[in-house]
């Protein structure tokens, strides 16, 4: 055993607390050893002297102290309890807030969607446009005239759309000239 | 405190009444067995506070203070049987919390607890028993290696002073210490070594036969 194994060992013989299979081995060397005497005897001059000149603990009325930290405890528990209370009603509150709240959200949607006449919706579907045989040479789009989409008329231009195509894919088979034949 | 003690020994039908059967009752919101636990802890509450403050105003404060935290955090106890050490190590924490606070804390009227011997003025953060002279037995060689003894145990670690002032001072259990210490046995007899070690080295002058 080293050194520091020994007085380990030593500090729990002194307190009683080294385990029994160890107890032999280790008054085995107490009976030899000088050292292993001296070190034992310092431990326990240090205990006697902890236990001798230490400050006695302070004398307390203690039933009366008691009393104190039960009243203390009182104390806190109800307070805790009145806290958990508030808390609770501050919970609910939240809760009738938030109900209150998506009841108004519901009842002006409803209002808002009762007094609002949403416009007519048309969505017009057709044929799509064939792919142009070659290449493409020149687009020509077909819109309203100035003057109707000025009239903000687009009716008639949307009744034309539908018996008429938008827009017109020119194609040739030949290579495109440089020149803008329009 | 209206209510008489009650008799939680016939309840249980044992010798003793267990910590974790108090704490079980606390928890169902019977305080009495609360009030049980602080009978059975003060005492040893106040004195490892004390050893650690050297103050008894500072441990009567910490020590109901450590209480009134124990209470309000029972339910968070993962084992209710070892309350003991749970509560010892809520008091060396506010215990050395408050001493490094000391200096701007506030004194509290914890006079009408203590005796009579008690009762004087302290300096915030001093020893008062270095102070008092009322024990005729005692020498100014003993008084001198109390004062040392205490300077030699503020060198300690924490771990080192608390394992040796809870164990070789206030005799407390090693698995209690333990527990306070969140360590094992074999840690805490660890910690009683090294500070019995490094104590004889600061006082090798003043420890004479």
């Amino acid at each position: 055993m080293t050194s520091e194994e020994v007085g380990f060992s030593i500090s729990q013989y002194a307190d009683g607390s080294l385990p029994a299979e160890q107890v032999h081995a280790l008054e085995q060397l107490l009976a030899t050893d000088e050292n292993a005497q001296k070190l034992l005897a310092e431990y326990r001059q240090l205990d006697r002297a902890l236990a001798a000149h230490l400050p006695p603990l302070p004398e307390v009325n203690w039933s009366q102290f008691q009393q104190s930290i039960s009243q203390a405890v009182a104390d806190a528990a109800a307070s805790l309890a009145s806290g958990q209370s508030v808390l609770r009603l501050r919970w609910q509150a939240r809760l009738a807030v938030a109900a209150a709240a998506l009841l108004a959200i519901g009842l002006i949607s409803i209002i808002v969607t009762q007094s609002v006449e949403l416009a007519p919706i048309s969505q017009i579907t057709g044929p799509k446009a064939e792919a142009p045989s070659g290449q493409v040479i020149a687009e020509v789009e077909i819109g309203p005239s100035p003057r109707l989409a000025e009239s903000g008329q687009s009716w008639e231009y949307a009744e034309s759309a539908i018996t008429r195509p938008t827009r017109v894919a020119i194609a040739a088979g030949v290579a495109p000239v440089d020149r803008n034949p329009y | 405190m209206a209510d008489e003690p009650p008799d939680f020994r016939s309840q249980t039908g044992s010798d003793g009444v267990s910590d974790g059967w108090l704490v079980s009752q606390t928890l169902t919101g019977d305080r009495r067995a609360f009030d049980w636990l602080i009978g059975r802890y003060q005492k040893r509450a106040v004195a490892v506070s004390y050893r650690l403050l050297n103050n008894s105003h500072d441990a009567l404060e910490v020590t109901q203070e450590a209480f009134l935290k124990a209470f309000s955090s029972l339910d968070s106890l993962q084992q209710p049987e070892a309350f003991g050490g749970w509560l010892m190590r809520i008091v060396s924490n506010l215990s050395l919390n408050f001493r490094r606070a000391r200096k701007t804390r506030v004194q509290l009227p914890l006079d009408d607890f203590l005796g009579s011997g008690e009762q004087e003025p302290e300096s915030s953060g001093g020893s008062e028993w270095a102070a008092r002279s009322d024990n005729p037995v005692r020498t100014l060689e003993g008084r001198e290696l109390g004062g040392k003894l205490q300077a030699a145990l503020a060198q300690l670690s924490e771990k080192q002073r608390l394992a040796l002032v809870m164990f070789a001072v206030e005799k407390m259990p090693q698995k209690e210490v333990a527990e306070t210490l969140e360590c094992s046995v074999e840690a805490v007899k660890w910690y009683v070594f090294q500070g019995r070690k490094k104590l004889k080295e600061i006082l090798k002058d003043f420890l004479v036969d």
